[in-house]
């Protein structure tokens, strides 16, 4: 099985195409690399973020990751084994170790099912817990997630954005998995109730061991809750480093423009001229390096 | 600060006979950037389209005035809805895709928005129009027959803004104009909505659930928690020195974030929560 010292998880040479639809009947259309030959290796115990626009093949890696879509070239091995090559009881069984949680719990949980059906389901599927002790695992993970006995019977309909997604991370963590991937876990959710799900991902880190790789395209949220992060672009991975260093020395043209836009999330207490109010546009990408007009848009952190 | 040209006062909304606004009292001036921010649920975007007399069904002003340029809005027909909508008061959504008609191309939306106020425009007017329109944002005239799913999601919205400003209104409201986009076609398409709503010299209000985009675009902000307007003030005095424990909270939360030394994001209390529920109650 697998070895503590190497990746959890390799991805190598990865190449996804598909296909528009042509505009002349009977010809190819245009081709679309959604991933262009991408490496990566997540270790154990990391929190790995990528980050990048929509369309920059982010969300096709994580599908061939769990092996919803097999690549057109290139392998996915977790753990030592190749996913592609998996078919069946072997994959199903792969896949209650690695677990995806999606953005949106409304649309991913059945909304006919109660709370404790929607844990216990993934259970049920795999079968690797005796019968008689799913109930109280169901609950124990719940209360791990945050959702207490009171809610148990509720569906997803009557629980807020915040509720949803803890349950949907129970979902996913009933069955121990050693890699969780996220696709956007908090992107749909409020100020106040992300700070509360980011801080409960990392405890559930801590608390059963897990890896995390995690697809967000906030950077102010990547750089936090992220050791390392991996900028995605045109289906190529451009720059990869640790966190703070990405941050404080990027090195790509992309990851400066995506860096500099980002600076129009940060709470500026001085409105500066209206010229440069925003964050940078392409125009500016390959010249400024930190926040736009660098004195105005320090975030607030050390006042508040 | 110029003239008044919104004033909402004491506004309450209900849905269903539940409400959902209370008590709200809100003033923009002529050119006046404002941001209205809060929650999911906090009443934000009904308090906006309230002023655009767009409640979704079931939704009415129970209690209060809206005066818009010296005229109620409150009680208006709906025939004298359609004279002000589109021409003095225009609306930005936040998705656009879903905004505009699928099977028109674009410049047909943008022509037919002008025809709404303008029976009588010739086609070679219109024409002229619309290409104007459409440039003004940064979209080649030529690109007029080009349907909405051929445009990206930045285009499209650029679409809708040009569309919001063909009859150069006084008041745009703007609906989380960008949530919807990435992050670098977000910060193009803020500057170029901010650029021309200082054109045509219109006052913006800005609903979001961004505060960093609210504290850059808007020199007045309305924090709204629980159907209330909690706080309001110039963006530079409300940013540095909340009042409210719900929009310090908020800000801490935000600020956060980018403190590397912060393993634990601070979030809002429950003791907080009751504040502002006890603080509502109490008035």
């Amino acid at each position: 099985m697998s070895g503590t010292a190497g990746p959890l998880l390799t991805v190598r040479g990865a190449v996804q195409t598909f296909y528009a639809r042509s505009r002349v009947r009977g010809m190819p259309g245009e081709e679309i690399r959604a991933l262009d030959g991408v490496d990566l290796d997540v270790v154990p115990g990391e929190r790995l973020g990528i980050v990048g626009e929509s369309g920059s093949g982010k969300s096709t890696l994580a599908r061939a990751v769990v092996g919803l879509r097999a690549l057109d070239a290139g392998r996915v091995e977790f753990e030592g084994t190749d996913v592609g090559a998996l078919h069946g009881a072997e994959l199903r069984r792969l896949r209650a170790r690695l677990q995806l949680v999606l953005q949106d719990p409304l649309a991913s949980l059945d909304p006919r099912m109660t709370v404790r059906r929607l844990v216990r389901e993934g259970l049920d599927v795999h079968a690797t817990t005796p019968p008689a002790e799913r109930a109280a695992l169901v609950e124990e993970t719940l209360a791990q997630c945050g959702i207490g006995p009171a809610l148990l019977e509720r569906t997803p309909a009557a629980l807020s954005g915040g509720q949803r997604q803890r349950v949907a991370l129970a979902r996913s963590l009933v069955l121990r998995p050693t890699l969780v991937l996220l696709d956007e876990p908090v992107s749909a959710l409020d100020v106040s109730v992300q700070a509360q799900i980011l801080n409960l991902l990392l405890d559930l880190q801590e608390l059963h061991g897990l890896t995390y790789l995690f697809i967000v395209h906030d950077l102010a949220v990547a750089r936090w809750f992220c050791d390392r992060i991996v900028v995605m672009h045109r289906g190529r991975i451009v720059e990869q480093g640790p966190s703070e260093q990405l941050f404080a020395d990027p090195r790509e043209p992309y990851t400066r423009e995506l860096l500099a836009a980002s600076a129009l999330h940060a709470v500026v207490r001085r409105r500066p001229g209206s010229a440069q109010a925003a964050g940078s546009s392409s125009a500016t990408a390959s010249t400024s390096t930190g926040p736009p007009n660098g004195s105005a848009a320090t975030p607030n952190a050390e006042r508040a | 600060m110029s003239e008044q040209l919104l004033h909402a006062s004491g506004v309450t909304i209900a849905y269903g006979g539940v409400p959902v606004v209370h008590d709200v009292t809100l003033t923009l001036h002529a050119g006046e950037r404002v941001g209205l921010v809060g929650e999911t649920g906090s009443g934000k975007s009904t308090l906006a389209m309230s002023l655009l007399g767009m409640l979704a069904r079931g939704g009415e002003v129970v209690a209060g005035s809206i005066a818009f340029a010296g005229r109620e809005l409150i009680d208006l027909r709906e025939r004298d809805w359609c004279r002000i909508r589109g021409r003095e008061l225009a609306v930005v959504f936040q998705d656009a895709g879903a905004a505009l008609d699928p099977v028109k191309s674009i410049g047909w939306q943008v022509a037919e928005a002008i025809r709404v106020h303008e029976r009588d425009a010739s086609r070679a007017h219109l024409r002229l129009r619309v290409a104007a329109a459409l440039e003004q944002v940064g979209i080649p005239a030529a690109r007029a027959g080009a349907y909405p799913h051929e445009l990206s999601g930045g285009q499209r919205q650029r679409v809708a803004i040009a569309t919001a400003l063909v009859h150069r209104p006084r008041l745009v409201i703007a609906d989380e104009p960008t949530s919807a986009l990435d992050v670098t076609t977000q910060a193009q398409t803020l500057r170029l909505l901010d650029d021309l709503v200082a054109d045509v010299g219109a006052a913006l209000l800005m609903v979001s659930h961004d505060l960093g985009v609210v504290s850059q675009f808007c020199e007045t902000t309305v924090v709204m928690y629980a159907g209330r307007i909690v706080e309001a003030g110039p963006s530079p005095e409300l940013f540095a020195q909340p009042r409210h424990a719900y929009t310090s909270g908020l800000l801490r939360s935000v600020a956060a974030l980018s403190d590397p030394d912060c393993r634990r994001l601070p979030t809002i209390g429950e003791d907080v929560l009751a504040a502002a529920t006890a603080d509502r109650e109490a008035r």
